[in-house]
């Protein structure tokens, strides 16, 4: 069972738990850490480390991949390998509800794996003609 | 055809459908019963392109709906229901589709309606469905997600009486 954390510039990742709450109902167990422009990397870092601290099996979602809330949260796991934490960037609506979803079933590693592996996924396109229909009858 | 779920939610195949209840019912199609939708060319390209993975899609008309249901063919299918409005719903369940539990997910506001609670607007039309369905022993559930806890439905119906 992984502990999720979104950590993001700016109230991106408030939001976006805020969102996903308007799609799968409230969801106590989704940390956020917010990353504001008066900020420093140290600050950043210890807020990420305030979050997880007394925790194990964490899958940190950050926004972009060598953004300051990615890169801070890969010190944390670079410091803290002991807790198990799994860093993964391109946060978004369709890989958090997919994280929420799993969370309580994988660990953060195989989570870290799975969220990877279906990233490229989520972008889809309007396609107007369909398949192949599979009729009723 | 087995009937995990049956929901009404006027905005069809959204985010909370394909996200969280179509894991909820585990079926593997879902069925559209809607006679306007059914007539309706862009909306049905639009609903069907919305299929989540892995699960397909079908817009049936009421008449179609019971025809596909009383197939043999389709015996072990496991299938979701989604309506749009609870006289559709009525309308199945009289022609022998046996819905025991009805989700009321979302039917939208529009003038003439009132609504009463965050994603539910009513007349006195939907009222009395809702009371006709309560008589077919079909139960009236409702939940926006699948965490909301459940409510006495019909209390908030009666106080708009």
């Amino acid at each position: 069972m992984a502990m999720l954390v979104l950590v993001a510039h700016g109230e991106l990742a408030k939001e976006m738990k805020n969102s996903a709450e308007m799609i799968a109902g409230e969801l106590p167990e989704v940390k956020v850490v917010n990353f504001y422009p008066s900020e420093g990397f140290d600050s950043l870092k210890s807020k990420i480390e305030q979050t997880v601290s007394n925790e194990n099996d964490i899958l940190v979602l950050a926004d972009l991949f060598g953004g300051s809330p990615f890169n801070a949260a890969c010190a944390v796991l670079l410091e803290k390998r002991e807790s198990n934490i799994e860093v993964v960037s391109g946060m978004s609506l369709p890989l958090v509800l997919e994280a929420m979803a799993q969370m309580n079933i994988l660990t953060s590693e195989k989570l870290k794996n799975y969220l990877v592996k279906m990233g490229s996924d989520t972008v889809r396109e309007f396609n107007e003609v369909l398949e192949e229909e599979d009729e009723l009858d | 055809m087995k009937i995990k779920l049956a929901r009404i939610d006027d905005r069809l195949i959204h985010g909370q459908v394909s996200t969280v209840w179509v894991k909820e019912a585990r079926a593997n199609r879902i069925i559209v019963i809607s006679d306007e939708v059914d007539s309706d060319e862009i909306r049905k390209t639009l609903v069907k392109q919305a299929a989540p993975p892995g699960v397909k899609v079908n817009v049936l008309c009421v008449e179609k709906a019971v025809k596909v249901f009383n197939n043999p063919k389709y015996e072990n299918e496991e299938v979701f229901y989604l309506f749009t409005n609870p006289q559709e719903v009525v309308k199945v369940i009289e022609k022998g589709i046996p819905i025991k539990k009805i989700n009321i997910g979302g039917m939208q506001y529009r003038s003439g309606k009132t609504q009463i609670t965050k994603a539910v607007s009513v007349d006195e039309n939907d009222i009395e469905s809702f009371e006709i369905l309560k008589k077919l022993n079909c139960e009236l559930d409702y939940r926006v997600v699948a965490t909301d806890p459940k409510i006495d439905f019909e209390e908030k119906l009666k106080k708009y009486k």
